[in-house]
């Protein structure tokens, strides 16, 4: 079978009780599949990438261990970044800044799109 | 076509669970599959066995179980979310000492993997969100 092309959509703030670390997890999984994984995120979801500094429920940390997993790219929202004063650059790990029409693109050829 | 689903949302306070279902029974009618329905986040919580639903409102859980016993439709329940949120199978009350196991007899405890894989085989992966 040739591998699926999967997206995962992160939109949710962090600081939802478990909701962003089981999203991470499930990314995690998704990864060990030997599929074609790659991270979205979008609107509130920007926040996920930045470290707090705090050592509980800090999912940025755990993003952190996305380049020691098979994850193809992970993509932010330029536009999302820009609206709450974040730049690509203030954020925990590498990321491809995508405008609208990008985002619009890279969901389109997906073949299975996993939001949070 | 063949359909899996995710469900993240539960029925006390999402729309999810029911929707899914009017999805799930809609698809049955027009002659697709569903390969898995996947309970996830919050949604763990419509196998919690021990929800009473006041007499004259909707049951989903009920209504899930019975779709699921009619068209022989798998439904998993990931073990992590699950254990967060109070819905243990047997093995895990006995091992982390609860009194009792919580979670419907329709539904198997299953792990996040079983997700993904149901997302990569099916046509189509469709999630319905808190």
């Amino acid at each position: 079978m040739t591998p699926r092309r999967i997206l995962f959509v992160i939109s949710h703030a962090p600081r939802r009780g478990a909701l962003a670390l089981e999203m991470l997890d499930e990314l995690l999984v998704g990864a060990v599949f030997e599929q074609e994984v790659s991270a979205l995120f979008i609107d509130e979801g920007v926040f996920q990438l930045v470290d707090s500094g705090d050592t509980q429920g800090n999912v940025a940390r755990g993003y952190r261990a996305l380049p020691t997993y098979d994850v193809s790219e992970v993509f932010v929202d330029a536009d999302s970044l820009k609206k709450r004063g974040l730049a690509v650059d203030s954020l925990a790990i590498p990321v491809r800044a995508l405008t609208r029409g990008g985002v619009r693109k890279l969901v389109a050829g997906q073949d299975v799109v996993v939001p949070d | 076509m063949n359909f899996a689903i995710a469900i993240h949302g539960d029925a006390a306070t999402s729309e999810s669970p029911r929707l899914a279902l009017r999805f799930a029974r809609a698809a049955i009618a027009k002659g697709h599959r569903i390969h898995r329905v996947f309970f996830y986040h919050a949604g763990v919580s419509v196998a919690n066995s021990l929800v009473v639903q006041p007499q004259g409102e909707a049951d989903t859980a009920a209504e899930w179980a019975g779709f699921a016993k009619e068209h022989g439709v798998e439904l998993a329940v990931c073990v992590a979310a699950a254990l967060r949120r109070g819905v243990l199978g047997q093995d895990d009350a006995t091992r982390y000492e609860r009194a009792v196991a919580t979670v419907h007899p329709v539904f198997q405890i299953a792990r996040l993997g079983q997700m993904i894989e149901a997302a990569i085989s099916a046509d189509r992966f469709v999630t319905f969100c808190a």
